[in-house]
């Protein structure tokens, strides 16, 4: 905690008018600078649930219908109206208390109509369906939260996963990785980025980038990953720019190999190399 | 109903039938109101848990060591994924900062750009988040305005 | 998973015997519920009511919440993983603290330590049910202990100004517990600052030391001191201390802590009495007297000191003697009618009578 305050603090004066208008001169050719997009589709749906949280939500919220006040039928229903026979007729009534009857359970004990022991199930009445009903009034079948691209298992789909971020990643060279562009012709890293997906994807994508600054550095020596605190000649460098996919579809005019992974899939797709490198950068969800 | 009626002043009163006719009530205890307090009346019965309160949840001593164990799994899952999410966000600003180090190392026209403070940005009002079940339409290919940005 | 919850409710219906099992390491009788419960504890409460109900009638017409079996399955097993991990920490571990620590993380969930801690006697040490070697006890009374036993003593003991008139401060670290079993046929545990005849404390008490924390135990020892700060001071015209009953060198394990004759005779010639028991005879028509009872770690050194005298210095002494106070205890004595019988007892003098003073001037 001490090193990370002590770094934002050396961050905030290494930022300050004096020190930024002491150098000019690019240190480094920006031939050897690419940056790198890592565009997301954020999840459409909320995760699911592990089994876990689907017993102890459910448990939940059992002990919390079990304590849960009587429902007062008379404040919602004038009395003696048609609405309230409509409801009190769709109601499973509790055991009421009889003479000369034996109550394994113990004696009901009913008070506005709910046995006090235990949960009361309010059950709305439902007028029956038909097709006239209009699109106000028609039950509410909510959709699969699974898509024709699960079943075929489209990679290349955006309305794949749903509950899960999706990462694009593209077939460079014969290897899997996210795209990088050069920025020898802007002195931009974002724009570079976002200009150069769409010189590769086309122009039917809207994307939102999250922050100018970079995510992460990626170094290269000689071809091969080095670790991002390497300093010296000859390393090439790629700048990860966050954005997210809002709207459109990236599909390159080219025969380029994409697809849209989440991030166990990366984890296959990619070298073990490159994963250990970005793999802080993929949600879990 | 029977009530008396004169029709004339030199008649004898006679008794007439009269049907539906409201009359008080005969237990005298209990007090009748008028439709507005009534209304009154079972608004704040509505608001009282007098009558609606269930009955207290009693558990076993084996079904309270369940329940505690419950709650305290439930304690340490949620303490995991706490503790995850946080080591993730470490890595990621740790990641940052050192870009961003590096950036000014490599090239300060670049770090320049990359750390000018974005005033007034927000969240595009085309993003969505996510919902217990997709739309209709899943997902928008078309794309309106020309990706166009400043 | 509708599948998975038939076979669980049949297995429930037809079992004999649960199938879960902690991972536990070690196969300490206590890791276990007893027989009678453990079934209804680990797969739910059975069709004839919990076992933990006496009353047939409560029985049936008792209903768990709904959803707590299921809830239940997945939580236990997520427990157990955690307790695997923790285990597989522990056989690694050096340091007997951490180690300690490891092993206690991995039990303290364990649904039947839990129940076996909570519906048994704490104070009794029956290793069937409560095993104080194994440390996930010892923290879960240490919890127990802090939130009620400890917080009781050190108010008593600062409320009748035992601290500072007997040591100057205390940082508990131990339960010390004082009983007095006699011929009086009262055999409770005596609540600190309770006010107590003289006839039931005619005969020594019982001292039970628990420990808590991972120590050797086999090299520790230990010191008792009994003082007694309101003894009347005629000559000076005030009070001095005096002590009333002082071991040292007891020994204990973190079971075997209960100092009461039976064990005071079985570790004949391995303790030193520093000097005999005197029980309390207050005088009559003076305030009710504090007794105090220290207890201290020595260390590994012997204290082998008799005293001849009672009346005692003891800041002096725990000086003297490099005592490390972990725990106390306070109990108070005034005049009644059976101080003359315990006097005669004990040979001893026939006390003083002071005149009656009413009234706000002695506060005690």
């Amino acid at each position: 905690m001490a090193s990370r305050g002590l770094l934002t603090f050396q961050r905030c004066l290494s930022t300050s008018p004096a020190t930024t208008s002491a150098t000019s001169a690019p240190a480094v050719p920006l031939s050897t600078i690419r940056s790198t997009l890592l565009l997301t589709r954020t999840p459409v749906v909320t995760p699911e649930l592990t089994p876990f949280e689907t017993h102890f939500y459910n448990y939940q919220s059992e002990l919390e219908r079990r304590l849960m006040w009587t429902f007062p039928q008379y404040f919602y229903y004038k009395k003696g109206s048609l609405s309230e026979r409509r409801f009190v007729k769709a109601q499973k009534g509790p055991v009421s208390k009889q003479p000369g009857v034996f109550f394994k359970k113990g004696i009901p004990d009913i008070v506005h109509n709910r046995e006090r022991r235990e949960k009361q199930e309010v059950i709305i009445p439902k007028s029956e369906e038909d097709e006239s009903m209009s699109d106000f009034n028609r039950a509410v079948v909510p959709n699969s939260r699974t898509t024709k691209a699960d079943e075929d298992n489209d990679i290349k789909s955006l309305e794949r996963a749903l509950h899960r971020s999706l990462y694009l990643i593209v077939k460079e060279n014969g290897s899997w990785k996210l795209p990088s562009f050069a920025v020898e012709d802007s002195s931009n890293l974002h724009r570079a980025a976002e200009s150069g997906l769409r010189s590769l994807g086309g122009e039917q994508i809207n994307t939102w980038t999250v922050a100018r600054s970079p995510a992460a550095v990626l170094k290269y020596q000689n071809g091969k990953l080095v670790a991002p605190e390497t300093q010296g000649e000859g390393l090439q460098r790629e700048y990860v720019i966050k954005s997210r996919i809002l709207s459109g579809l990236f599909a390159p005019e080219k025969a380029t190999e994409f697809a849209w992974l989440n991030r166990e899939e990366i984890e296959q797709k990619v070298s073990p190399e490159y994963f250990q490198a970005t793999e802080f950068l993929f949600s879990k969800v | 109903m029977l009530t008396q009626t004169t029709q004339g002043s030199l008649k004898q009163p006679t008794l007439q039938l009269l049907r539906g006719l409201r009359t008080k009530s005969k237990n005298s205890r209990v007090a009748t109101v008028s439709a507005a307090t009534q209304r009154i009346i079972t608004g704040l019965s509505v608001l009282s848990g007098r009558k609606k309160y269930p009955r207290i949840l009693k558990l076993s001593n084996e079904d309270l060591i369940r329940h505690d164990t419950i709650q305290a799994a439930w304690a340490q899952y949620q303490r995991d994924i706490r503790t995850d999410r946080q080591s993730v966000l470490d890595k990621q600003y740790d990641s940052i900062i050192n870009a961003m180090e590096d950036l000014k190392i490599t090239n300060m026209e670049l770090f320049k750009i990359a750390n000018k403070k974005e005033k007034g940005k927000r969240f595009p009002l085309d993003a969505r988040i996510p919902v217990d079940f997709p739309p209709n339409k899943v997902w928008h290919y078309e794309v309106k305005a020309p990706a166009e940005k400043k | 998973m509708l599948r998975s919850n038939i076979i669980s409710q049949c297995r429930r219906l037809l079992s004999t015997g649960t199938t879960k099992t902690w991972a536990s390491k070690t196969t300490a009788p206590s890791l276990k519920a007893s027989t009678h419960y453990r079934d209804a504890l680990l797969d739910g409460i059975p069709s004839t009511g919990p076992p933990s109900l006496r009353s047939r009638k409560y029985k049936q017409r008792y209903s768990s919440p709904e959803g707590i079996n299921e809830a239940f399955d997945v939580a236990y097993d997520f427990l157990k993983s955690k307790s695997e991990a923790a285990y597989a920490k522990a056989a690694e571990a050096k340091d007997p603290q951490e180690k300690a620590q490891l092993e206690t993380q991995a039990e303290l969930h364990n649904p039947e330590v839990n129940f076996n801690f909570a519906y048994n006697e704490k104070l009794e040490n029956d290793t069937q049910y409560i095993d104080y070697e194994l440390p996930v006890y010892r923290e879960l009374k240490k919890k127990h202990w802090e939130n009620y036993g400890q917080m009781l003593t050190m108010q008593r003991l600062e409320t009748l100004a035992a601290i500072p008139d007997t040591l100057p401060t205390l940082e508990p670290k131990a339960e010390i517990s004082l009983k007095f079993q006699n011929h009086t046929g009262v055999n409770r545990w005596v609540e600190a600052g309770k006010k107590l005849s003289s006839n039931a404390t005619t005969f020594p008490p019982s001292v039970k030391i628990q420990e808590f924390d991972a120590l050797d135990l086999t090299k520790g020892k230990y010191t008792i001191l009994i003082v007694n700060p309101d003894v009347p001071d005629i000559e000076n015209n005030t009070y001095k201390t005096q002590i009333a009953w002082g071991l040292s060198n007891l020994s204990i394990t973190y079971n075997d802590n209960f100092i009461n004759p039976a064990k005071l005779l079985k570790d004949e010639g391995k303790y030193n009495e520093i000097i005999s028991y005197l029980p309390p005879v207050p005088e009559k028509n003076l305030p009710a007297q504090r007794f105090v009872t220290w207890v201290f770690r020595q260390g590994e050194q012997s204290l082998d000191i008799q005293l001849q005298k009672r009346d005692f210095d003891i800041r002096q002494f725990v000086e003297d003697f490099k005592l490390e106070a972990i725990g106390a205890h306070i109990w108070r004595s005034e005049w009644d009618l059976n101080v003359r019988e315990v006097r005669e007892l004990y040979g001893l003098p026939q006390g003083t009578v002071f005149a009656k003073v009413k009234g706000t001037r002695r506060l005690r």
